[in-house]
């Protein structure tokens, strides 16, 4: 065989392996800052005639927020493919997988909106009342471990506060109330925990036989 | 050239064509915007006749966005109009679409003031919204966008604010829209064109080449 022959054959070999490896290399493992959010929702309200209908998925606002500031901390947001609620850890894991994402961060919220009412107790539809309670967990989906969790509750008024003090902020309407305690009040209480989670360090395994 | 050397190239190209048609899951530049969008009245106006139209303003006001940058919009289906960013890439990815912009805008008009009977009277209305912007095919997250809008900012005289809302709710919601409207795109723009770069370029006579 010429020699310019071989080499044009040993080159189109080289190419070839390098076009076949391609699809493999282009579904290697996630990124290791990738991030999957399913946040499981829920409305409560507090029905009363006359008074305007209840929003539904108030907490689409807890996952935007979460997602601001994943993606300041150079985290990369997966939104995942539609599933069945997530409650156990381990079809975090799974969903992650699927996903491509290493690490999950799932929960729920639940927000339950209340008659309103003026500042002398009567019930009279000038204030938009929420409040809330949350879980979220984070999952490392590699190692299939639980990194940390985050429980608390959302209220409009402050801490040794009146509704009375607090109506100005809940005078417009169950969205906006929601908006305010979210992305404004109780921002980085909410984000904070998951954002240390995420950050910290992974521990190292733990040894055969050890107590 | 050798038969044999020959033949390798002729394979070689056989296998980048089918890499090439197996990686293109619709050009890069198709955009669906699917908003859970409504007007709502306040109670003091409840039977003001709603105008459940002004939330799409926000919507059209995206498109043209897009349409100005070059995107190709996919259509929703006519049932699709939801908050949730997971179901709204399902239903965009289906339809073919690289990049969903999903989310809330809700409208508030609120009752007209008129403050002791003083002129002049002012329509006011407020806006939230959210909306997040993720290519279809990984369903990573090419920006979010978050925040509430009244039609007045800090700053504002009287006079500008009377100019703004003083006219009807539809032209404060234009205004306030706009507003939104302009943040927002500065907001996702950045993202989008994130998600452009990560892609390959889109054929010759695609729109925005």
């Amino acid at each position: 065989m010429p020699p310019t022959a071989r080499v044009t054959r040993s080159a189109s070999q080289a190419l070839l392996a390098a076009l076949l490896a391609l699809p493999f290399a282009a579904s290697a493992g996630p990124g290791p800052k990738t991030v999957a959010l399913v946040i499981d929702e829920a409305t409560e309200a507090t029905v009363v005639a006359g008074l305007p209908p209840v929003p539904p998925r108030l907490s689409e606002e807890v996952a935007t927020v979460l997602t601001r500031a994943l993606m300041s901390g150079g985290w990369t947001v997966i939104v995942p493919p539609p599933s069945p609620p997530i409650v156990r850890a381990l079809d975090a894991r799974d969903l992650g997988r699927r996903a491509n994402a290493a690490y999950v961060v799932f929960g729920r919220v639940r927000f339950t909106t209340h008659p309103g009412f003026t500042p002398d107790g009567s019930v009279e539809s000038v204030s938009f009342p929420v409040t809330g309670v949350y879980e979220l967990t984070v999952v490392n989906t590699t190692e299939g471990t639980v990194l940390g969790a985050s429980t608390g509750t959302l209220a409009v008024a402050r801490p040794g506060e009146s509704p009375g003090e607090a109506v100005g902020r809940m005078n417009v309407s169950y969205e906006r109330t929601v908006h305010g305690i979210v992305s404004r009040q109780r921002t980085a209480e909410l984000t904070a925990p998951i954002l240390k989670a995420l950050d910290a360090p992974a521990p190292a395994p733990a040894r055969k036989g050890a107590k | 050239m050798s038969p044999r050397a020959r033949g390798a190239w002729w394979l070689l190209g056989a296998l980048l064509l089918a890499a090439g048609a197996a990686s293109a899951e619709g050009p890069a530049k198709t955009v669906m915007v699917i908003l859970d969008e409504s007007t709502e009245h306040r109670p003091k106006h409840r039977d003001t006749p709603g105008d459940v139209e002004k939330t799409s303003l926000l919507h059209g006001e995206l498109m043209v966005a897009l349409i100005r940058e070059g995107w190709s919009l996919v259509l929703p289906p006519p049932d699709a109009m939801t908050g949730d960013r997971r179901l709204a890439r399902d239903v965009a990815k289906k339809a073919g679409a690289a990049v969903v912009i999903s989310g809330r805008v809700r409208l508030h008009e609120h009752a007209p003031q008129d403050a002791e009977g003083k002129m002049p009277k002012l329509y006011p209305v407020t806006c939230v919204m959210e909306l997040t912007a993720a290519s279809t095919d990984d369903g990573t997250v090419r920006g979010s966008f978050d925040a509430s809008f009244s039609m007045a900012r800090s700053g504002d005289t009287p006079e500008v604010i009377a100019e703004r809302g003083g006219v009807s709710l539809a032209k404060t919601a234009e205004h306030v829209i706009e507003r939104a409207r302009t943040d927002a795109w500065a907001e996702l723009a950045p993202g989008l064109a994130a998600h452009l770069k990560s892609h390959a370029a889109p054929p010759s006579g695609a729109p925005g080449q």
